[in-house]
């Protein structure tokens, strides 16, 4: 199979992804125009298809359908929703964007509240009982770890949790010709905490460098792929 | 710069009026007193008291004339700070309550005329300016060490520097540099193409996890044509992982032909699905199509609140597909009035967020219907704790490139992985090997220019 088997549209694609994948590899050589250029069409195209998919995907279906053709109900929600909105967009003018304040604040609060109950509900309470149960041994970690295996699982995530809430904790108590310090116990055991945040921070490095490679890697073979095809090699 | 909060004298032109006019001897000494106390009060000090907290962290700073300070500056500090400890002072001193005319009169005094005449103890019936004083003060300086202050300062300069446009690097550093990057490239290309022009065949085999293994089972236990809620959350700049990790699991339904309902919580996230299904389709021979195979919902806008409401309401909250169509009453989603209705809820995201979003949002409301995660590495360590507690608030998870990999070794006919996993081996090594000797390089640089000292 060479690239001339593909139809029209497919070749335009895959021609025009393998010219921008090469604009955005020409970054190794410094900050360019074509680089800039690509990096515009990307943010523009993403913009553009976020517009249209937001008006066929919502502005659509949720205001005009139901105000066109909906129920009484339907129409004073969607009415409701279209008021608010364009009071929403009022921020975008200096000088009426206080008409848009009620609304902001209505989704500060519904959002802040959704988070935070979902936060607290969803994973501190239950990640909570999931630390008390680590040391429920017999049925934590299954039963097939030995009971060595978990008191050592158990005791490790106990320290790391407390040691690293620890490290956040900053007061101080207040002596006389002394600047302030930590107490000599919650400065060892934040030392503790260092060592698991360090150790955290660098999972999380290895993880987002896996990523950025597997990106790397796939526009190479693809590239590499482009022009064994294209050469028919 | 003074460490203390100085409050505004807010009595207004006609109180005083009041005053001059039936107390003159008051009138003067008050008025006496209003000027000592507005002294403290530099013109435009009004709103200023915000910003005391940053200035106190940089407080040394500023009084070791890192600042240039006006005249008036100058002599104002002159007069409050020869150091730490005298302003220290102050602030206890002016914690106590400043009276403008000596000591406080005495609360039980007798009334000296009118009808209570001899009486102790009353209420005066006109404000006394004698009895206004100055609020108790408090001190706002923090009490940090010198590392802190040390810290805070790099801070504020690493802040205020991301904002001033850097000069050009030009000369022989802007040439070492490029030289540099060209010559990381070029390692890393080789290292990737040469597994590619060679045909090698993947030499390390990923390794066989228990997460992906347990999510393998919980599809295999759902029995054929299954009608699974399948969530495509992930951007198109990280879509080469999560493609990878995500085609392995979707080709494994579509083997079982399970009916697919696709949504997203990211407006480039409906196309994406639509893509992947469109390779499974060719890869490996599938003819699944819109409406008789999969539905797409498209995108659920509003983030986490958007995602509570779809959880609460599918129907409502998406009722059409992407073309229009009114969806749920067709004969694979008549019978689906909740998300617990779905034999499985299916999501792949490399953002956190969106995956703790799914967890704490969505995963309470289903009930008996398990849920997978499919994520990026990058998004693996805060996502497992889901998964690894007991009881676990997730009952798959399927990580990153080389789990979907063994995925689809194991299991599938079509995917992406075994393409590029012997050139991403091969990569991931190579660059490892350059941060070290990079690490290297530098802290012996570093050793190096410590030494003078």
């Amino acid at each position: 199979m060479s690239v001339f088997d593909l139809n029209n549209l497919d070749l335009l694609g895959t021609v025009l992804s393998f010219g921008l994948t090469l604009i955005v590899f020409s970054f190794i050589f410094g900050d360019n125009l074509l680089f800039r250029f690509a990096i515009h069409v990307f943010v523009g195209v993403a913009a553009g298809y976020a517009a249209v998919m937001t008006w066929y995907n919502v502005l659509l279906p949720e205001i005009a359908v139901p105000i066109i053709g909906g129920s009484q109900a339907e129409r004073f929600f969607a009415l409701l929703a279209l008021v608010l909105s364009t009071l929403l967009f009022m921020k975008a003018f200096p000088r009426l964007s206080g008409w848009g304040s009620p609304v902001v604040a209505y989704l500060v609060g519904v959002g802040a509240a959704t988070v935070i109950g979902g936060a607290v509900l969803g994973t501190l309470f239950p990640q909570v009982l999931a630390s008390i149960n680590l040391f429920d041994f017999p049925g934590s970690f299954g039963n097939s770890s030995p009971v060595w295996v978990q008191i050592s699982n158990a005791v490790v995530i106990l320290v790391g949790t407390i040691s690293a809430l620890i490290f956040f904790h900053f007061g101080a108590r207040n002596r006389h010709d002394r600047h302030p310090e930590r107490a000599a116990w919650i400065s060892a055991v934040a030392r503790i905490g260092q060592i698991f945040i360090a150790i955290t921070f660098g999972v999380l490095f290895a993880g987002v460098y896996i990523a950025s490679m597997t990106a790397f890697v796939e526009r190479m073979t693809f590239s590499a792929n482009f022009i064994l095809l294209f050469f028919q090699l | 710069m003074s460490d203390d909060i100085k409050p505004n004298n807010e009595t207004s032109p006609e109180d005083s009026k009041e005053f001059h006019k039936s107390e003159e001897v008051k009138k003067s000494t008050a008025e006496q007193s209003f000027q000592d106390n507005s002294s403290d009060n530099e013109p435009g000090q009004e709103g200023k008291n915000t910003d005391r907290l940053a200035d106190a962290i940089l407080d040394d700073k500023t009084s070791d004339d890192v600042v240039e300070k006006s005249p008036v500056q100058d002599s104002q500090e002159d007069r409050e700070e020869p150091a730490d400890d005298q302003s220290d002072r102050e602030v206890e001193d002016k914690d106590q309550p400043k009276h403008v005319k000596g000591e406080q009169e005495d609360d039980t005094s007798e009334e000296q005329a009118g009808p209570l005449v001899g009486v102790e103890g009353v209420l005066p019936a006109e404000l006394d300016p004698f009895f206004i004083h100055e609020p108790v003060k408090r001190s706002i300086k923090l009490q940090v060490t010198e590392a802190q202050k040390t810290q805070a300062l790099l801070l504020d300069q690493m802040i205020k520097g991301e904002i001033e446009p850097q000069p050009e690097v030009t000369g022989s550093k802007s040439a070492s540099n490029n030289i540099l990057r060209i010559g990381i490239a070029i390692f890393l290309l080789v290292s990737i193409l040469l597994p590619l022009s060679t045909r090698v065949p993947a030499s390390i085999t990923p390794p066989i996890s228990r997460d992906s293994v347990s999510a393998n089972q919980l599809i295999e236990n759902i029995s054929d044509g299954a009608t699974v809620l399948l969530s495509v959350d992930y951007e198109p700049g990280l879509s080469a992982e999560m493609d990878a990790a995500l085609a392995s699991v979707v080709d494994r339904m579509m083997m079982k032909d399970f009916y697919l309902v696709l949504v997203s919580t990211v407006p480039t996230g409906p196309v994406q699905a639509e893509r992947l299904l469109m390779y499974l389709n060719q890869g490996g021979g599938y003819q699944y199509e819109s409406s008789e195979n999969y539905t797409n919902l498209g995108y659920i806008p509003g983030g986490p609140v958007g995602l509570l409401n779809f959880a609460e309401a599918p129907r409502q909250v998406m009722p059409y597909d992407l073309d229009g169509n009114a969806v749920w009453y067709s004969p694979h989603l008549q019978n689906i009035s909740s998300l617990s209705d779905f034999d499985l809820v299916v999501v792949a995201t490399e953002n956190p967020d969106r995956a703790r979003s799914w967890v704490e949002q969505v995963q309470p409301k289903l009930g008996n219907t398990p849920i997978i995660l499919v994520v990026s590495r990058q998004a693996e360590p805060f996502v497992r704790p889901y998964y690894g507690s007991e009881p676990s608030q997730i009952q798959g998870l399927v990580s990153g490139f080389g789990v979907g990999a063994f995925y689809l070794n194991s299991n599938a006919q079509a995917g992406f992985s075994s393409m590029y996993w012997s050139s991403l081996n091969l990569a991931l090594i190579v660059g490892g090997l350059l941060m070290l000797i990079g690490a290297v390089i530098y802290a012996g640089k570093s050793l190096n220019t410590r030494k003078p000292e």
